[in-house]
């Protein structure tokens, strides 16, 4: 892996341009194309995803006059067959993560100290928003599809849509939790 | 693809299940196409869930611990949904709460002879409904399907079988593929079209089928997938490649 080399500001300009003219757009697309090269490393059992991603795009930043020039087709594919390169060279190299001592443990807080910075995140969310997440989440097996499908009918939503919604919102929750806690721990 | 066959695949894909193959052929999809990529993320919600639920099965596990659990991200996950999960089960919230607010609201301000007239009337139909509704010994509320199986190949998927919402006891009947002996499958896997997972023990066995049984109250109207869960020499439990697809209507 050539981790080297870093992009100038000129071939990161140049890259975002390749992705789209309007740089606001550019913009969006490039953290798109991480976030997603990322997920696919971890999906892959990368401990260090976020690395590998940004190689991956540093040797596209690289090789990015070249392609302006020559490659047709959806750019995140391009960026695909070059994570895809990375990883293959990545297996090869510590063949495999057994002999790497597992990652380090979190440090992990109370239930008292979690739950206060629940009840703090709940606490900043409408009413409504907060019950619905919580009830959303209750129960577990027979009685958890029954309570999920009672609430889509309250709401006039369908399963799915209510689905989306809740892992939205719980998605937003657990930023709101973790850093809370990263504060409580931090005192 | 049907969907639950997507939800399937993605939820094989996060497990590591797939082959080669059918896993490049996900993550250049996963780069395109932004509701496959929410959907992966909420599948990965979902596993982590079924996992602190205890719901995989033994083989899941172990490829949840192997596999999945690889980055800081994904443990800081788990132990969200562990302290999230006890933290629900702490705060019950009543499951109709707004509905029977809003009806006692108006039933408080009702004149009394107006409530006890209406109080004689809902015992009264009480009583008739459920007349009706205790089960008679006779009366034997049992649906039957016939399902083969479905390669979870794209290219190569059969049409979901489809059926009306039956209104007592499903018994749903799974033909084996040839290569499969009816005594090594135990549980068959039930996926919904929300990503729900539940598995039901084998009730029946013949020569080449397996069958299970389903109250229908523990089934709502769209799209499943089933998946037949086997017992490998280590011991391990693990799914069988393809699915059985059922549409209620």
């Amino acid at each position: 892996m050539n981790k080297e080399w870093a992009p100038t500001q000129e071939a990161f300009d140049s890259l975002l341009n390749w992705l789209d003219p309007d740089r606001e757009l550019a913009g969006q697309k490039y953290e798109t194309i991480r976030l997603r090269l990322i997920k696919i490393f971890a999906c892959r059992g990368c401990h260090e995803a976020e690395e590998l991603a940004d190689e991956s795009i540093n040797r596209v930043t690289a090789k990015v006059e070249e392609l302006a020039k020559s490659y047709e087709g959806d750019p995140s594919l391009y960026f695909y067959g070059v994570a895809s390169r990375v990883y293959l060279e990545k297996v090869r190299k510590d063949r495999l993560q057994a002999q790497l001592p597992p990652p380090p443990e979190l440090p992990e807080a109370t239930d008292g100290d979690a739950y206060a910075c629940f009840d703090e995140c709940l606490d900043q969310l409408p009413k409504e928003t907060s019950q619905l997440l919580l009830r959303y989440y209750q129960d577990d097996k027979h009685a958890k599809i029954e309570n999920r499908k009672h609430l889509a009918q309250e709401l006039g939503l369908g399963i799915n849509a209510l689905r989306i919604r809740a892992h939205r919102m719980r998605v937003q929750l657990q930023k709101c939790v973790e850093s809370c806690l990263d504060r409580a721990l931090a005192n | 693809m049907e969907r639950t066959q997507e939800l399937d695949e993605i939820r094989q894909y996060l497990l590591r299940q797939l082959s080669e193959d059918q896993q490049q052929s996900i993550e250049q999809r996963l780069l395109v196409e932004d509701d496959l990529f929410e959907e992966l993320e909420i599948t990965e919600t979902q596993l982590v869930d079924d996992y602190v639920a205890g719901n995989l099965t033994s083989e899941e596990n172990k490829q949840f611990d192997e596999h999945f659990l690889s980055t800081p991200e994904r443990r800081q996950s788990l132990q969200f949904a562990r302290v999230f999960r006890r933290y629900v089960d702490s705060r019950p919230i009543p499951r109709n709460h707004r509905a029977v607010k809003s009806w006692w609201q108006r039933w408080e301000g009702q004149a009394w002879e107006l409530r006890a007239a209406a109080a004689v009337i809902a015992v009264a139909v009480i009583a008739v409904a459920l007349w009706f509704a205790i089960p008679r010994p006779s009366s034997e509320l049992l649906a039957t399907v016939t399902l083969t199986i479905s390669s979870s190949n794209r290219a190569e998927g059969n049409a979901a079988q489809k059926i009306p919402l039956p209104s007592g006891t499903l018994k749903i009947v799974l033909q084996l593929p040839d290569d499969s002996a009816p005594e090594t499958i135990h549980r068959v896997r039930l996926i919904g079209d929300d990503g729900e997972t539940r598995t039901f023990e084998v009730t029946e066995r013949a020569a080449k089928t397996v069958s299970l049984t389903i109250p229908a109250n523990q089934l709502k109207r769209g799209s499943y997938a089933l998946k037949l869960l086997t017992v490998n020499a280590a011991g391990a439990e693990q799914p069988l490649s393809g699915s059985y697809l059922l549409t209620i209507e």
